[in-house]
């Protein structure tokens, strides 16, 4: 599996690697019971710090996407994968207005002014 | 083919040369401090042994001295020189040296044994030990020599070389990359090692059975090894910032190549029987190294002047591609 962070990039780079694994379980490329490398060993290949990957990590486990388990690692659960689907989403989303200049408030406005249409 | 990757290398003459004279050394030395007890010898020394672990095949004392020769010497010279054709000198080497110990321990211990012994004595003899001890120290013996072999690393690195239709990630220089991966897994390989276990799990058995101590504990000893190379068969594969490394269990490395001395990685598609002879750590005709864990596509390192090495992955493609980005950027760096 390819991991790439962009270091240029205005999200954070444990949010881009937590995005990845989202889009990874989402797409079928990763699916429960598949073991995240650990995060030494992605750390050292991407050349970021051991703690980006660590919160990566925590994030994605209270999310419920994974679970970290001493000695085995970080492995996939079976998870809502519609849920990360959802999420995957709402990160290109948030993504793509912050390049319009949108912040997360005035997107998040947006999309309630549209419910109000409704 | 890629004859230009076999590189000119005297340090593996040398160390065909010197496994050469070690092999003649350790031959010469097993046949003379079994000549040395020569008067104690049996008329009749046993030299095979059957399932039951009786003896029962003999050879006569006058012919003992001649046959340990030609058998501790023969094939392991035949090892060392297979290298030196092969131009792997430092890996094959090292083989024929161990397989000379191991044999020549052997042959000339089993005999040792039975110096003062009645006939009686010698149909119950048991080789067990004399098979253990020399097993182990091949072993050593060979390992040892191999890590004094093992080329050093070039100081700077490689030239980088990757080829314009090779397989690359379209991303800018600032974004980092990695692939993580594992070699491809294969029924077949199993089929295989479960046969090798059987064949030498039920001796030690048995032989535990029989209470040849010596014997059963090398048996079991060679089950647990293959048992755990097995295991190793499925490894993960990285590639990333310092290199390519293939690590097994977590503790096997099979692998472990920097990016400096990374010229450029391909795909290319393998079959393991045809193109390396078999499954596992490889090395063939072609002076390729292999990781060879299934048939199918693999990457294939490219190392300048050292030896390329063909790793079997699920997803060389993109495996490749991540290589190639990752040394185009570091020659980059270099100007």
């Amino acid at each position: 599996m390819l991991w790439q962070v962009d270091p240029r990039d205005p999200q954070p780079l444990y949010e881009q690697i937590a995005g990845t694994v989202r889009r990874a379980i989402g797409e079928g490329t990763l699916s429960a019971g598949d073991r995240l490398p650990a995060a030494k060993e992605l750390a050292a290949s991407l050349d970021v710090n051991l703690h980006t990957v660590l919160r990566a990590y925590q994030m994605l486990r209270d999310e419920g996407l994974i679970e970290l388990r001493r000695g085995r690692g970080a492995i996939v659960i079976a998870s809502d994968l519609q849920m990360s689907k959802l999420t995957t989403l709402a990160d290109d989303l948030v993504a793509q207005a912050q390049r319009l200049g949108v912040s997360r408030d005035e997107l998040a406005r947006i999309i309630l002014e549209g419910e109000a249409d409704e | 083919m890629n004859r230009t990757s076999v590189r000119q290398d005297r340090g593996q003459l040398v160390a065909s040369v010197i496994s050469a004279a070690i092999v003649v050394l350790v031959t010469v030395a097993g046949v003379t401090a079994l000549w040395m007890v020569r008067d104690q010898l049996p008329d009749q020394i046993a030299t095979h042994w059957g399932a039951n672990g009786e003896a029962d095949g003999f050879t006569a004392v006058e012919q003992i001295f001649v046959m340990n020769a030609l058998l501790g010497g023969l094939l392991p010279l035949g090892v060392v020189l297979v290298g030196l054709a092969m131009k792997q000198g430092r890996v094959m080497g090292p083989l024929g040296v161990g397989l000379a110990v191991f044999i020549g321990g052997l042959s000339n211990g089993a005999a040792w044994m039975q110096r003062g012994m009645t006939p009686d004595e010698v149909a119950s003899s048991d080789p067990g030990w004399a098979i253990l001890i020399s097993g182990i120290a091949g072993v050593i013996v060979g390992v040892g020599l191999w890590l004094v072999f093992r080329r050093r690393p070039i100081p700077g690195g490689v030239a980088a070389d990757v080829a314009a239709d090779a397989p690359r990630l379209l991303v800018d220089d600032p974004v980092r990359v990695a692939w993580i991966g594992h070699t491809a897994a294969s029924k077949v390989v199993w089929v295989f090692l479960g046969v090798g276990i059987a064949a030498t799990a039920i001796p030690a058995v048995s032989s535990f059975a029989a209470g040849s101590w010596g014997l059963g504990i090398f048996c079991a000893l060679t089950a647990a090894l293959l048992t755990v190379l097995g295991l190793a068969m499925s490894a993960t594969v990285t590639v990333g910032a310092p290199g390519v490394r293939v690590r097994a269990l977590g503790l096997i490395t099979w692998a472990d190549v920097p990016l400096r001395d990374i010229a450029g990685a391909t795909v290319t598609r393998v079959n393991p029987m045809r193109d390396f002879g078999g499954w596992g750590r490889r090395l063939n005709l072609r002076g390729e190294h292999g990781i060879i864990t299934a048939a199918g596509p693999a990457l294939r390192l490219d190392r300048g002047h050292g030896d390329p090495l063909v790793i079997t992955v699920t997803d060389a493609e993109a495996a490749a591609a991540a290589v190639n980005t990752l040394v185009s950027r570091r020659s980059k760096d270099h100007e």
